[in-house]
């Protein structure tokens, strides 16, 4: 018994003084190994009487498990050391570039229409689309705006060589210059009660500093039996003031538009001088962003909609326009540009 | 519509100030656009005393002068004029001051002296003419008081923006009435000449076009016409108008003054009788505006005996012009029909004044008055003598009768109005009102407001009035559509755009039109995409795909030096049918960018091939569904590395190699990759529920190596194999493609791995077997394929 003991700390001892992975083999093999010195004592129990058999197994054995579970330990801790040692010396310098890969960019025009749609989304309006290339019809007839009316000159269309025939006359087929084109056809499928907001291009025949030919409006309608000039103003409000995230004073001023009836114009506290007066807002502390108004009874009966049972509301807004203010771009004409710097840096993650 | 604080004070009785009004302007809808206020412009602006003037040092003709503007406030001005003296009481401009015409005063050094403002003449503080020398004030004031102290009256200029429907403000007058409603002043009176009594005319006239409802004139003998006094080409200047001659000018004033346009002839140069009638087509006009216009029929015409010599409402003819050498004038001031005078000014392209003001609807009963007026102020300047005022057809005004019930103020504005208020304002505004029963009212409007037809204009009138600002702010009660109602198209759009850019791509917006050359480049041009009227060659063509705008954008920025770029948009495309959305995707350059780690290997039609599968499952199609064909992509694309996606029968992309023709034309890098989706075409297709389940059973692989003709297609291969081993094929891949001598001439050798897998059971090795050997023969049959 005394000798087990004995050998145990001595290989334990051993096991212990070990210095490597070579040298704890060499241990393991004195002590464990096929003539090592406890395999030896298990190799002749069969020699021991029977009564002492049991105890002097149930001794080796156990020392035999804990010697094993030291050099297992050891052995671990040697890997380990090995594998810091290693690591040591793949040491990379993580200062050095990414692997480039890129980031894509939303345009902001196409982002700012997303933001204004879920704002609108909460405010109960779905979005409706309609065809870029319009007849007369729809873009100023329907709209209030018949053929010798002046407002039409104001709107430098675009116009096609190719007719359409509609309500039994000939439409010039052109390309829309306003999104109102929408009220009408989303007021023919969809009926009343309605409220839509619809966002798409449009275009002008103008060209300059503060013009492009091509450009993006949002239309918004909202008809019901009790739609007052009020809820215009709220909706307005809410709108314009979380998309400024900011508490906006809004003016409104008499205005005109052939569509609606009264109509107003609406601006807001300039955003960069907050009303005091900059070059931006020409010195008046005010900047005109969107024309808005009652709906116009004969823009109703052109939808479709019978103005003695249901009235509302229309508005129309530049997104270029708002971006613009929101973002501090100062150069309409970087929206169509594609400048790959202008819309890295303006450009708007997911 | 320019017009200066005087002339608006002519007609109306004010104390407002010009600010005042610029801002009353603006709630009333007459968005002001420029406004200079010529008292705002004596702001620091101060009675001053020169103490003492001493020579400049280095100017002959400059002045040093210690100028008294405060108790103890003494400063250094530097002034060259003659008159400026010891003990003279100036006008000191000090720094801060805004002169007229933005001329700003500040610290100055002049010729090395300093100079801390300015002393005015009257010309520069823009109270008068005179400019030689600086204003000797006359005054008992003492030193530091500001000098508006002592301007009775400054001028103030406006320049409002007239919507089309308030021809009712097309004239100062106008102006001053609607400012007179809002109570921000008195409407002045019109004194009214008296020519019921005078000479008979000697010219007749006669009406035969229904377009002419009413036709006065007046006639003055031996005037002698003169250049115009310096008031009236004051006036005239400030409104942006050139004087011409003493005639034409009062013409012109009273327009501006009163919104009738009037019409001077030379007598002497009409030949004959005047009659008004329709053109029939071919006649020609040398016009006042200087251009020969070759009329259409319908025209409203006035002609004498020779012929036409006026486009009634829209511009007078040369022949028959005021000159200085006039001695009797013919003076017209008629009635035309809007509509008409619309066409006829769109046809020939004349923008008159006159056009302008016919278009959007004229005061009937203000005709009579502008041309009495008007011939007393040319009697005033020339002489002569005014002929007795005739009229054919008629003047007078039938308004309609609108039904007004007040309560809409309520119910349609929103606003608490009583009623006593609504009507009082009407009747400010110059309506009619009679009660004709509890809350309504028969409303007729004035003769100046002619497009007053419903009761909305009504509630916009007392709303102007009394202000928009009033009306009150609400919310309209929650609606129970959602964002559930949205269109499919909206909803594929905006998806559209955000995969792109979750694929790395970055977004473009480019132009819907382009040149005819890039159209060229890309498709057929169609005749009737083309615009008639575009800004510029360049953009006149309808974009048939988006590819030639992210090409041009490519190549762009290529210039400035980006040469690895992964740009996309989506919008509108144009063909024969119509429109239709399309999104589209183009890759130049490096798969990355070259970098210490990454190697510069070029982005191909395979990672290409990969965004658009990516792309369109983030559309939800089924990947699995699509089927590939080799031909069909459109002509722009490399024909051997392009393809045609179809997916359920439909061609839903196509993707592939820019054509190295076109690359070369468009200074595009070769092997630029791009592709097209039609996602109109991908509408209505919504993924279905699928049953879902994992198996639990284990899946092993087949590895086969064929060996096939070069020009079998590898997917067709994949198909074969995967559509054998239905239904245990979970997945089939190519993972080796090796062409060379060991294999054989035109062969190749596709290696190809699929993994089978059970739902209900562990595949026993006959049944691999046996679905690997079906996989096998199928190949072998179908493409005389061999096994390696
Ligand atoms: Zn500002």
């Amino acid at each position: 018994m005394q000798n087990i003991e004995q050998l145990k700390s001595a290989a334990l001892q051993a096991v212990e003084n070990s210095t490597d992975i070579k040298s704890l083999d060499e241990v393991r093999v004195q002590f464990l190994g096929k003539n090592g010195e406890i395999t030896s004592i298990l190799k002749t129990l069969g020699k021991l009487a029977p009564e002492d058999r049991k105890t002097v197994a149930q001794s080796t054995n156990e020392a035999k498990n804990e010697v094993t579970d030291a050099i297992e330990a050891k052995k671990q801790a040697f890997e380990l050391a090995q594998l810091e040692e290693k690591l040591a010396t793949e040491k990379l310098d993580l200062t050095l570039p990414e692997t480039p890969y890129k980031l894509g960019k939303r345009h902001p025009i196409s982002a700012c229409i997303e933001e204004l749609e879920t704002i609108f989304a909460r405010l109960g309006f779905s979005v409706a689309a309609a065809n870029e290339i319009e007849n007369e019809h729809f873009n100023f007839t329907a709209l209030n705006i018949p053929a010798e009316h002046p407002a039409r000159q104001d709107h430098d269309t675009f116009y096609f060589n190719d007719f359409e025939e509609f309500n039994g006359e000939q439409q010039r087929k052109l390309l829309r210059t306003q999104t109102s084109n929408t009220q009408i056809h989303a007021m023919q499928a969809k009926g009343a009660p309605l409220r839509i907001i619809a966002p798409g291009r449009v275009y002008r025949c103008d060209s300059d500093l503060t013009h492009t030919p091509q450009f993006h409006q949002i239309e918004g309608l909202a008809l019901d039996k009790d739609l007052t000039f009020s809820h215009l103003k709220g909706v307005l409000q809410v709108f314009l003031s979380q998309f400024f995230e900011r508490d906006v004073k809004l003016r409104f001023r008499p205005s005109y538009f052939p569509f609606t009836e009264p109509g107003t114009e609406v601006d807001i506290e300039c955003v960069f001088c907050e009303g005091k007066g900059c070059r931006v807002c020409k010195q008046t502390g005010f900047i005109e962003v969107l024309g808005a108004g009652m709906v116009h009874e004969n823009v109703l009966k052109a939808g479709g909609i019978n103005p003695e049972e249901y009235q509302g509301f229309a508005f129309g807004l530049g997104v270029e326009r708002l971006t613009m203010l929101k973002y501090g771009i100062n150069d309409l004409r970087m929206f169509f540009d594609s400048q790959n710097e202008f819309m890295q840096h303006f450009g708007k993650n997911l | 519509m320019k017009f200066s604080l005087n002339w608006l004070k002519q007609h109306l009785d004010t104390n407002k100030s010009a600010q005042e009004i610029a801002d009353q302007l603006n709630r009333l809808g007459m968005e002001v656009e420029e406004f200079e206020d010529g008292a705002k412009a004596l702001d620091n602006v101060v009675v001053g005393k020169i103490v003492s003037r001493v020579q400049h040092p280095n100017a002959d003709t400059l002045g040093v002068c210690q100028v008294q503007v405060g108790e103890n406030d003494i400063r250094q001005i530097v002034c060259g004029a003659p008159n400026a003296r010891d003990g003279l009481v100036v006008a000191a401009a000090l720094e801060g001051a805004c002169l007229p015409g933005d001329f700003k005063i500040g610290k100055s050094k002049l010729r090395g002296e300093t100079s801390n403002g300015m002393l005015c003449s009257i010309k520069e503080l823009g109270i008068g003419d005179e400019y030689d020398c600086i204003w000797e004030v006359e005054t008992d004031l003492p030193v530091g008081t500001p000098i508006a102290k002592l301007v009775s009256s400054t001028d103030a200029m406006f320049d409002i923006d007239i919507t089309p429907n308030r021809s009712d403000v097309l004239s100062v007058r106008g102006v001053a009435r609607d400012l007179a409603a809002a109570d921000f002043g008195t409407l002045k009176p019109i004194a009214e000449k008296d020519y019921t009594a005078g000479a008979n005319q000697n010219k007749s006239v006669t009406i035969e076009n229904d377009d002419c409802s009413f036709f006065s004139s007046l006639e003055i003998k031996d005037v002698k016409n003169t250049e115009s006094p310096a008031w009236l080409v004051e006036y005239l200047e400030k409104a942006g108008l050139r004087p011409i001659n003493a005639i034409a000018d009062v013409t012109n004033f009273v327009m501006l003054s009163l919104g009738q346009p009037l019409h001077a002839y030379d007598a002497d140069k009409v030949k004959g009788n005047i009659t008004v009638a329709k053109s029939k087509g071919g006649e020609t006009l040398e016009g006042l505006d200087g251009s020969t216009h070759t009329l259409k029929a319908d025209a409203i015409t006035i002609n004498d005996e020779s012929g036409v010599i006026g486009l009634g409402g829209i511009v007078g003819g040369e022949s028959t012009s005021v000159d200085e050498s006039t001695v009797n004038v013919f003076l017209e001031a008629a009635h035309f029909n809007k509509t008409t005078i619309t066409l006829t000014g769109q046809a020939l392209q004349v923008n008159t004044d006159a056009r302008y003001r016919f278009e959007r609807g004229i005061d009937p009963l203000m005709t009579k008055i502008a041309l009495t007026n008007a011939a007393e102020i040319i009697a005033e300047l020339c002489g002569g003598e005014v002929s007795k005022i005739e009229t054919v057809g008629t003047d007078a005004y039938n308004p309609k009768v609108i039904k007004f019930d007040v309560r809409k103020m309520q119910t349609f504005a929103g606003v608490d109005v009583d009623e006593n208020e609504c009507i009082t304002t009407l009747l400010k505004l110059g309506f009619n009102c009679t009660k004709v029963e509890d809350f309504i009212y028969d409303v007729t409007a004035p003769s100046y407001m002619n497009i007053c037809n419903n009761f909305a204009d009504l509630i916009e009138e007392i709303l102007r009035i009394k202000g928009f600002d009033t009306i009150p702010v609400t919310l309209p009660a929650a609606s129970l559509r959602t964002v559930t109602d949205w269109d499919d198209i909206t909803l594929i759009n905006r998806r559209s755009r955000k995969n792109l850019v979750a694929l790395g791509y970055t977004e473009c917006l480019n132009y819907s039109f382009i040149s005819p050359k890039l159209t060229e480049t890309f498709a057929q041009p169609i005749e009737k995409l083309v615009l008639a009227n575009p800004i510029s060659e360049e953009l006149s063509h309808m974009r048939q795909t988006l590819i030639p705008g992210l090409v041009e954008s490519v190549v762009k920025n290529a210039k400035r030096g980006h040469q690895n770029l992964m740009f996309a948009e989506v919008g509108k495309v144009f063909n024969e049918q119509g429109e239709k959305l399309q999104a589209a995707a183009l890759r130049t350059g490096t798969k990355v960018e070259k970098s210490w780690n990454t190697t510069a290997e070029a982005a191909t039609v395979f990672d290409m091939k990969a965004d658009l599968i990516k792309f369109l499952e983030s559309l939800d199609v089924e990947i699995d569904k699509i089927m590939l064909k080799d031909s069909g992509a459109a002509k722009y694309y490399h024909p051997g590395r392009s393809a045609v996606v179809m997916y359920k029968g439909k061609q839903i992309a196509q993707f592939g190699e820019l054509h190295p023709f076109v690359a070369k034309k468009m200074f595009l890098k070769a092997g630029t990759v791009a592709f097209e989706v039609e996602l109109e075409s991908l509408l209505n297709d919504r993924k279905g529920k699928n049953d879902f389940a994992i198996s639990q059973y284990q899946a092993v692989k087949r590895d086969f190596a064929f060996i096939v003709d070069e020009s079998v297609k590898a997917g067709d291969v994949l198909m074969s194999v995967k559509s054998a081993c239905r239904p245990l094929a979970k997945s089939a891949s190519v993972f080796d493609l090796y062409e060379g001598s060991e294999i054989g001439e035109g062969k190749k050798s596709l290696a190809i791995s699929v993994t089978l897998q059970s739902d209900e059971k562990t595949l026993k090795d006959d049944e691999i077997n046996k679905v690997a050997d079906k996989a096998v023969k199928a190949v072998e049959k179908r493409f005389k394929a061999t096994l390696r």
